[in-house]
């Protein structure tokens, strides 16, 4: 079905095959259109980023909790930046375990409920061109976006195709642009058709014709949107996509560094306020700094103890790490509204719905966040053993997150508390 | 559609003439009941089910009904089916006089059968098989569901019901950028111009394969290395930007080359040989569309790569032969393993110490077969040809739910594997250089759209010259798209679309496309059925058969029927369906049907406990292939329905009825190593039928213990057809005792002694004892397992029960039994099934008596399934809405 997605790259244009991270330059790569004004003190942008293999947490969680922690081998590509994140330890949402769970990560206790970034999505007062955008490193990804009605959001897992959704070239937007308005029009017509339905109808009959109304009245009011959006000037951009998607499991790591860029280019070009990104697992072999793991990427998440394996899974950690931090540093690097910089207006949650893969344990999710105008530099640790009023469950980390997006927030899931009173 | 309204009503009263006729009632205003049934009603029910506070909230103390609301005439049906069971009144309440009681019954049929409205369904939206498969037959060409599609809901147990199939906005978005994606692959837009011709330097060590799950091609000491000779290694870091002609440079060389064997290496479709030593440097010109890279293929390698769709006998021949010369790897293989060749094949297993559990088997397989590889005191007279060949066969038949290529053969395979990346033979690719397109070349799509469009339009979109020509291209479109010929104002309507979108200066083409796309998303082609009419049209019933009998939209032959109106003649509806029964798709009736009759269809979902015993791929698609075998085969042979409950024979894979059975079978066929046998045994046993099926059993488990409770509601439900209790609210579900010191009927027995309990739990309980013998994945066991107790100790499993009628039962060989000697709830059970699967509603109160009499005769001698569905399906109550 996909047998013109590639058609743009030929605008996209390469020399040669590598390298393609270098050229995103700041600001000057990028004319965005005005970015809409936020209140003081709150973030614009959220980014939701979900491993789901987890990771190995003894080489994640300092032993100190707290400012003045020692860096562990997980976080040190992360250290330069310290002041800039918060590390959490102990927070979960109270739910079973196994792969099968994982699903919940920003959805709470349920798999299904409404995720994080589609509660925010659908309420933010001024969305981007894209509302929010579902992402994955390559193929493989489980689900974790979720709309109203455990609708799950398919993720975009090639980055060319997210590059062309974001920064089309003329012909594709002409195309695009077409596609809405004709689409338009033929949903005005089957509208019309169904109308001519019947008028005696019962009572279930009219329920399914109205059901029918209301979907195509519905995704008429989205069109409708896309079209006036689309007046909007799209970002002109230098940056050089690799000559073919890095989709294989395999090359997930570069699929993972190339969506970071595009989403940092989103974010600064106002496209879009809401992305979320999968890092999917699977049996892959990496090949790190040149050399070829000795194990698939699965098999290393049940290392059983094995120093080897722990060895290359912590490996693999650390390079998702330094993604992260790469894109967290071009976030900082770009300068914002009010001095502030994009990293200031933006949060970003890094974690996963698995607490030991190992195990299978989906306990104590390792999370991290960073940006939006937090008080940072911490490991904070928390404990299911703790006395009732300190006990603090993910969710709250998420009150907390829409509140700070301007949104109002009392619960999400099974949390209630927040976690205002350590984060501002 | 009203084509031929004449003969239609020629042909219902003709209809009317042969069959039993369901009356058409008069929509009623509420009315008085008769005073007999007043006075019934309010001295033997009035008491407890007052309007005050009615008992289980049934409200008897009425004076009048109104039989066209739905809610009034479920009332009755209650009062009727509570009645005449004897449920009701309770036992200490004084017993309603006989004659009295048989005038309420009469009345209350009556008045049901006549007066209540006829059920009709209503727009019945294509759910997601039904979609996927209509848009693979319109538009001939592969189609699987996107990830991310809405999925269905279900009610009464299947997924094709009317009422559930509801459509949702995210539904609809999902349905557009489909009908966006179909047209684009018909009516694709012109192509882009080719971009200028470049060079592509690709470094050796970024040419990795694509292929990330399985060790296909690897990068070793910087270079490209092939070992397999079945797998085409592509570069992952090249993509072709646009379609057209390519040159391409490479250096190769042999690694390790067999002495005497000349070295082939394939690349882009080609043959090129390799000297034994050196680099070889060739050239050619190849032919990529976008996306595309070279791929490149070691085509003499020893072995070919093993995934889950490897060549089975191929494999085992590469293997055997590798291994004869590698008596040392099958010695340090053998010692890590108890088996003897002698030992039954599947029977493999490893060393305790190495069995642990699976974590600690993924942590040391490796390292220890690499230490037993380098003992010097290995004994390597144990790998002897037969021991070679047994531990081949059990690593290849052994497989895991993933088949093989997944982690357990992993295990097996990678001390292999790293071997000959190690050592080779292998080709080594140093280097390659890309030019181009050096001349462009029509990307395939364009071909492939040109069939396409001649399948849908009966010529392609260039050949339509004259207004006429596009009258009927869009004609035909619409026929295939609505499933019936488009009547003249849809035609009209579609055709304005169409030129309207040429006025505004876009090609034939483009108007094809919209057309196209908008009839994807219309109600014409979205739902079947129809909305306020009384009747089928021939083009809705020939749907409703179609897709009831094969998951798809009707064919020519059936169209055909249609046209001429003659499918709604009974005897033609009946031929037509004879004839779906007969064919290859009517396979997907059986296993749709069953699987979600039975629920045999979430066997998958379940994860069965380890301690349970081996659960592997055979034994999954044997446990859901089981009760489809079954039904098809008594379909096929028009078998007697109490073969449903003891055929004498089952459907089964041979390791599977051997661990789930008892039965006595040879290993399975190693060239089939999933095909299932048909076994045949004496009747009376506990073995055989519907009853006797561990699917049907790990269906109604959860994988790890067994609920009785759930057995019990799955009989009723989909043995007897009644509706069972709802369950209280409230009540937390039991948690089984795995220490064992309490049985699960130890557990239940407040089920029994709480009277509030007893009344519900007495009609469901029984019929969950008796299958006690039926582990969670519905193995034969004695006793209950329990965490450290020995065996002798473990509590024996008590199958006796009572029935609420006071028939005592020993098991489920005697329930089988007391089935058998009245079978007419069974038959009704599966019409009242097939009739809801196939019209997409539940039968009012009028046709399911009419179900119960096409039941009834099926039970007849010499009358079977086959009889059955057909006498259905040319029932009256299928062929009106």
């Amino acid at each position: 079905m996909n047998s013109t997605r590639r058609r743009f790259l030929g605008h996209a244009g390469t020399l040669i095959a590598l390298p393609f991270f270098e050229s995103l330059t700041p600001r000057a790569a990028c004319n965005a259109p005005a970015q809409p004004q936020a209140p003081d003190g709150t973030a614009r942008n959220l980014v939701c980023v979900g491993a789901y293999l987890g990771f190995h947490t003894p080489a994640l969680y300092p032993s100190a909790t707290g400012a003045g922690y020692t860096a562990t081998p997980s976080l040190e590509p992360l250290d330069e930046l310290r002041s800039d994140f918060t590390l959490f330890s102990g927070l979960d949402h109270r739910a079973g375990g196994g792969h099968g769970n994982w699903p919940n990560f920003l959805c709470g206790k349920k798999i299904g409920d409404v995720s994080l970034d589609q509660r925010v999505a659908s309420r933010l007062a001024n969305p981007a061109r894209f509302s929010s955008l579902a992402l994955s490193a390559g193929s493989g990804a489980p689900n974790m976006s979720f709309l109203r009605g455990s609708v799950a959001i398919p993720a975009i897992e090639r980055p060319s195709v997210l590059y062309r959704k974001l920064f089309a070239s003329e012909s594709d937007r002409q195309r695009t642009d077409y596609l809405l308005r004709s689409g338009r029009s033929s949903l005005d017509f089957v509208l019309e058709d169904a109308k001519s339905l019947g008028s005696a109808l019962n009572a279930p009959d009219r329920a399914k014709l109205e059901e029918y109304f209301t979907s195509i009245r519905e995704v008429e009011a989205r069109v409708g949107r896309q079209i006036a959006r689309s007046q909007d000037p799209v970002p002109s951009v230098t940056y050089r996509l690799p000559a073919a998607d890095p989709v294989a499991p395999n090359l997930m790591i570069e699929c993972e560094s190339v969506m970071f860029d595009l989403m940092a280019l989103a974010l600064q070009s106002n496209s879009a306020r809401v992305l979320s990104l999968v890092l999917p697992g699977g049996g892959q072999v990496f090949t790190l700094e040149g050399k070829m793991l000795k194990n698939g990427y699965h098999a290393l998440s049940h290392h059983g103890n094995d120093p080897e394996k722990i060895a290359e899974l912590v490996q693999i950690d650390r390079e998702n790490m330094r993604c992260l931090a790469s894109f967290l540093k071009k976030l900082k690097s770009f300068p914002d509204r009010d001095g502030k910089t994009l990293l200031d207006n933006t949060l970003v949650l890094f974690g996963t719905g698995m607490g030991d893969a190992s195990r299978h344990s989906n306990d104590d999710l390792p999370t991290l966040l960073a940006g939006g105008g937090f008080k940072h530099g911490r490991h904070l640790a928390f404990s299911r053993n703790a006395p009732e009023q300190d006990q603090r469950l993910l969710g709250d980390l998420f009150i907390s997150m829409e509140r700070r997006l301007g949104l109002e927030s009392s619960s999400f899931s099974n949390a209630s508390k927040g976690l205002d009173d350590t984060l501002l | 559609m009203r084509l031929f309204p004449t003969l239609r009503h020629l042909c219902a009263l003709l209809a009317g003439v042969c069959l039993p006729q369901i009356p058409r009632p008069a929509f009623s205003a509420p009315e008085p009941l008769p005073g007999h049934v007043r006075a019934f009603l309010d001295f033997h029910c009035a008491d407890c089910h007052d309007s005050a506070d009615p008992k289980g909230k049934v409200n008897l103390e009425i004076s009048a009904l109104d039989l066209a609301l739905k809610t009034d005439a479920e009332l009755l049906a209650h009062v009727h089916r509570a009645l005449s069971k004897g449920e009701m009144p309770p036992k200490k309440k004084p017993r309603p006089v006989a004659a009295q009681q048989a005038a309420v019954l009469t009345w209350i049929d009556q008045a049901l059968t006549h007066r209540t409205p006829p059920h009709a369904t209503s727009l019945r939206r294509l759910n997601r098989a039904e979609y996927a498969k209509t848009i693979t037959q319109t538009f001939a060409l592969p189609f699987r569901i996107p990830t991310g599609f809405p999925e269905d809901s279900r009610s009464h147990g299947f997924d094709n019901v009317a009422e559930s199939l509801s459509l949702s906005p995210p539904l609809l978005e999902a349905y557009a950028e489909t009908a966006t994606e179909l047209a684009d692959q018909l009516f694709p837009p012109p192509p882009e111009p080719t971009p200028p011709s470049q060079k592509f330097i690709l470094p050796a060590a970024e040419l990795s394969s694509a292929d990330g799950y399985g060790p296909s091609s690897l990068v070793v000491d910087g270079k490209m290395r092939l070992v397999f000779r079945n797998y085409f290694s592509s570069t992952s870091k090249f993509g072709a930007q646009a379609s057209g002609k390519y040159r391409v440079r490479f250096r190769a060389s042999a690694v390790h080359a067999v002495p005497g064997q000349q070295v082939v290496l394939t690349a882009g479709g080609k043959d090129f040989p390799l000297p034994p030593e050196g680099v070889a440097e060739h050239e050619l010109t190849v032919t990529l569309h976008p996306g595309e890279g070279v791929g490149f293929q070691f085509k003499t390698a020893a072995f070919g790569r093993i995934d889950a769709n490897f060549p089975y006998k191929e494999v085992r021949d590469d293997l055997l032969k590798h291994f004869a010369l590698q008596p040392r790897h099958v010695a340090a293989w053998l010692s890590l393993h108890e088996a003897t060749p002698d030992s039954p094949e599947g029977t493999l297993r490893l060393k305790p110490f190495l069995s642990k559990s699976y974590e600690l088997r993924k942590k040391t397989i490796q390292r220890a077969f690499e230490e037993e590889f380098a003992r010097p005191d290995l004994d390597l007279s144990s790998a002897t040809p037969e021991a070679t060949r047994h531990l081949i066969d059990a690593m290849l038949v052994d497989k895991n739910p993933n088949g093989v290529g997944g982690t357990e053969m992993h295990f097996y395979v990678i001390p292999l594997v790293w071997k000959l990346y190690a050592e080779g033979p292998a080709v080594d690719i140093l280097s390659l250089e890309i030019q181009g397109p050096i001349e462009p070349v029509e990307h395939f799509r364009f071909a492939r759209a040109r069939t396409h469009q001649t399948n849908l339009l009966g010529t392609t979109a260039a050949r339509l010259t004259t207004p006429e020509a596009v009258e009927a291209a869009l004609g035909r479109m619409l026929g295939k798209l609505f499933r019936r010929p488009p009547s003249a104002p849809e035609l009209a309507r579609y055709r304005t679309l169409l030129e309207g979108h040429r006025n505004e200066n876009h090609s034939l083409e483009e108007a094809f496309h919209l057309a196209l796309r908008t009839a994807l998303i219309s109600p014409q082609f979205l739902y079947r059925g129809s909305a306020g009419e009384e009747a089928l049209s021939p083009h809705q019933l020939a749907s409703r058969l179609s897709y009831f009998l094969t998951l798809g939209p009707p064919d020519e032959k059936l169209l055909l029927a249609a046209a001429d109106g003659s499918l709604l003649q009974p005897e033609t509806l009946r031929a037509q369906a004879k004839r779906l029964l007969s064919e290859k798709a009517a396979q997907e009736f059986v296993e749709n049907f069953v699987g979600q009759w039975l629920g045999t269809r979430t066997i998958p979902e379940i994860m069965p406990d380890a301690s349970l015993g081996r659960f592997g791929a055979d034994h999954q698609r044997s446990l859901i292939k089981e009760p489809e075998q079954l039904f098809a085969e008594i379909l096929r042979e028009n078998g007697p329905l109490s073969d449903f409950i003891d055929p004498g024979f089952t459907h089964t894979h041979n390791s599977v009825g051997r661990q789930m059975y008892g039965l006595d079978l040879p290993p399975p066929n190693s060239k089939q190593p999933f095909a299932l046998t048909r076994v045949t045994f004496p009747k009376g046993e506990r073995n055989g039928g519907l009853l006797g099926m561990a699917g049907v059993m790990m269906a109604t488990a959860n994988g790890v213990d067994t609920q009785p409770v759930l057995r019990g509601k799955w009989f009723l439900e989909n043995i007897l057809g009644e509706a069972p209790p709802p369950p209280p609210e409230s009540v937390p579900a039991l948690t089984p005792d795995t220490r064992g010191t309490k049985t699960i009927r130890d557990l239940m027995r407040a089920h029994t002694s709480e009277e509030s309990c007893a009344r519900c739990h007495s009609k469901l309980d029984p019929y969950g004892f008796v299958f006690e013998s039926f582990d969670a994945i519905g193995q034969k066991r004695d006793r209950y397992p329990a965490s450290g107790k020995k065996k002798e100790e473990w509590a024996p499993v008590d199958t006796s029960a009572t029935l609420p009628d006071g028939t005592l039962l020993q098991d489920s060989a005697e329930l089988k039994r007391h089935l058998l000697a009245d079978l007419r709830p069974f038959a009704r059970c599966l019409a009242e099934k097939l009739f809801l699967y196939g019209a997409g509603r539940l039968p009012s109160y009028a046709e399911r008596k009419a179900l119960e009499k096409l039941a009834e005769e099926s039970l007849r001698p010499q009358r079977g399934l086959h009889d059955l569905l057909l006498d259905i399906v040319s029932h009256e109550s299928f062929r009106s809405r």
